[in-house]
Order: structure tokens, then C-alpha cells, then sequence
């Protein structure tokens, strides 16, 4: 299929997604390589977001993307041209394998190893705890004590909303403010 | 590309269902929009740890301190009254110093401005019923302080203009490291 012929609305990352995988079906080592480079971040990043953890994000990060090369040499990818959608129906299965340990890891690392190497930086970008300080200081007051009510004392948008008098509409929009302060502070955008 | 509010609202396990699944495809099709969702899904860990290591001056309502308390953070604590001087300092083993100050009349306020040696904290959050306001301050940075008397004003800003609710003076001893 020529990429005229992609999903309408279909990114620039999902067509050179697709058209790596179409590579990856025709027995392309580099372009599994290449198609792990891109999907590795993503995943997880997904992965961060449902365990918590660096490292068993990466864990999981490997286990999707060897099941995703595995489909795609088998040819059982239906939707090639709608491939995050078929990582994303991987990622919910494999994190569900993972927490329940049944897992093929030793078998499909033997098979697909040689794509995944390489990642264990993704594992080790946290936030630079210098930069976050001085990012964190330079929020309203009001702001800071949301996001430590929010991520240290683990209290809820209607909890807090009740501890500052407001609603937790407020608090979900001065938080998602905050937050994206502190992101483009961090990148040094400002 | 996908509204920077739904990823943080996706990071936040604000969203469910159909809506959270739809921003997790997007998100494993997206370079740009996986980096940044996962830059947010870092920031919460990362601050309950720049909370945890006292690394943030904070203005704290009463289940803030009692989370930080909790936690064997708050090594060390001042009350502070309308028109007191209050002597204070801080050692190496310190984390957060926490000042309350109580018996200030905050009926009414709907913004409290705090004025530190010159320094204005914009509307702090506070508890008009107890008439308390809480700050936890990071022992790092007051181990950095001089010997020096801290004047402090709360200040209600209202349509009218400002109105002083109290002011409070820190008599601030220098921090003495312990081979000194």
C-alpha cells in the first residue's frame, strides 16, 4: 500500500511507522531496529504511567515490542497502517501478562534481542532535580502547594478542593497549569 | 498532535474508558506526544521527591503539614502571633521549618499576600476558619540565611486596596556548622 493510501489524518509517525512495518513483514532487521528506536519511548512512556517504575516500564517496553516484531514477521498485523493501535491492545495484554508472570520473556528475547538493545537511557531521564527546584520555586504559591498536596500527600482534586475553599474544577485547571509551567521551565523555554 | 490539557489529564489518571484510551493510541503513535506525556508522568514522582528531600519552600494548608509531619519532615516548628518576635534558627539535621501563625483574623479574606523582609508571596493559601496560615520552609535554604531579624507583614489585598493583618518579626540566628 503506498502511503497515499494511509488512514485519512494519519500522522507523519504513524506513516513511517506503517512503512517500517511493512519492511519489518518483508524481513527487514534494520527496519525492526529502526521501528523499535520509535516505538520504545512511547511505550514507555505508557508503560511509566501504569506501573510507576523506570525499569518495569522498560521491562514491559521490551516484552511489547518483541510480541510487535513477532506479529509483524508473522504477518498477523491486520491494520498495518494503524499500528499504535495494535501497540496499544499489545501494551494493555502484555502489562496484564506481566502482572500476573506469565510471560515468554526468555523466548522471544532469543528471538528478537539483537533489535532491543540500546534503551537503557529511556530508563534514566528523570527530571534534573536542580533544574525542577528552581522551576518548582518560581510557581504561584497557590500552585506549589496543589502539586505537594497532589503528588506528596496523595490527596484528591476533591480533597484539596475542599482544603483551599475552591472546587476541584479549580484544582484540576491550576494543576494542569502548574504542571505545564514546570514543564516548559524545565525544558528552558522560559 | 493532542491538546497538552488531555495528556495531562490522561498522565493524571484524570481520564477513563474511552477517553483515556483514546489518548494512550495517540500516545504510541506519537513521537512528540509520547515525550511529552511521559515528561508528565515523571513530574508527580519527581516532586514527591524534591518534597521528600525538604528541597521547596512551601505554602502548606493543614493536611500538607500533616502529610510533610507524617513523613519525620518537620524537624522543627515556630508560632507565630501578631506583633511577636520570635527567635529562631536552624542545624545541620533540620529538613522543614515549619511556621503557623495563629490568632490573625482572616474573616472576610479572600486573598493573603505574605511580605518577607521586603519580598512579596503572592496569595498564600490559608485557613480563614482556624485564622491560621501555614509555611514550611526548606532548611537548605535557611542554613544559606545571615544573622539577621526578618520583618514579615500579611497583608489582605481586597478591592479597596491592602490592609495589614499582622505583622511578625524572625530574630534569625545564623546557622552554625558543626566543625565551626
Amino acid at each position: 500500500m503506498s502511503i497515499a493510501a494511509q488512514a485519512p489524518g494519519a500522522s507523519d509517525d504513524a506513516r513511517a511507522d506503517a512503512a517500517l512495518a511493512r519492511r519489518v513483514m518483508e524481513g527487514d532487521p534494520a527496519a525492526e531496529s529502526e521501528l523499535c528506536r520509535r516505538l520504545m519511548p512511547r511505550v514507555h512512556a505508557w508503560g511509566m504511567k501504569h506501573t510507576g517504575d523506570e525499569v518495569a516500564a522498560l521491562d514491559l517496553g521490551q516484552q511489547v515490542l518483541m510480541t510487535v516484531l513477532e506479529a509483524l514477521r508473522d504477518r498477523r498485523v491486520v491494520e498495518i497502517d494503524r499500528l499504535g493501535a495494535y501497540v496499544f491492545g499489545v501494551c494493555k495484554r502484555s502489562l496484564l501478562a506481566l502482572r500476573s508472570g506469565e510471560r515468554r520473556r526468555a523466548e522471544l528475547l532469543d528471538r528478537f534481542g539483537m533489535s532491543l538493545v540500546g534503551f537503557d537511557e529511556i530508563a534514566q531521564t528523570a527530571p534534573d532535580r536542580r533544574r525542577l527546584a528552581t522551576c518548582f520555586e518560581r510557581l504561584a504559591p497557590r500552585s506549589r502547594t496543589v502539586l505537594a498536596l497532589s503528588f506528596f500527600a496523595d490527596r484528591s482534586a476533591d480533597e484539596i478542593a475542599c482544603e483551599l475553599d475552591t472546587s476541584a474544577g479549580n484544582v484540576r485547571v491550576l494543576r494542569h497549569r502548574a504542571l505545564e509551567q514546570l514543564r516548559t521551565c524545565m525544558e528552558g523555554a522560559s | 498532535m493532542i491538546a497538552v490539557d488531555r495528556l495531562i489529564a490522561c498522565a493524571l489518571g484524570e481520564l477513563t474508558g474511552e477517553a483515556a484510551d483514546e489518548v494512550e493510541e495517540h500516545v504510541l503513535s506519537c513521537g512528540a506526544c509520547a515525550a511529552t506525556y511521559a515528561s508528565f508522568v515523571r513530574l508527580g514522582p519527581a516532586i514527591r521527591s524534591l518534597v521528600r528531600d525538604g528541597d521547596a519552600m512551601l505554602p502548606a494548608t493543614s493536611a500538607l503539614v500533616e502529610a510533610v509531619d507524617a513523613a519525620g519532615l518537620v524537624t522543627r516548628r515556630y508560632v507565630l502571633t501578631p506583633g511577636a518576635i520570635v527567635p529562631c534558627t536552624v542545624d545541620a539535621a533540620d529538613i522543614f521549618s515549619l511556621a503557623t501563625y495563629e490568632g490573625i483574623d482572616l474573616a472576610g479574606v479572600s486573598r493573603l499576600d505574605v511580605i518577607r523582609a521586603g519580598t512579596r508571596i503572592a496569595d498564600v493559601p490559608f485557613d480563614a476558619r482556624a485564622g491560621r496560615l501555614y509555611m514550611l520552609s526548606s532548611a537548605k535554604t535557611l542554613r544559606s540565611l545571615p544573622t539577621i531579624k526578618l520583618p514579615i507583614r500579611l497583608v489582605a489585598v481586597e478591592s479597596a486596596g491592602e490592609r495589614t493583618i499582622a505583622e511578625v518579626t524572625l530574630d534569625h540566628a545564623a546557622f552554625e556548622p558543626p566543625n565551626a
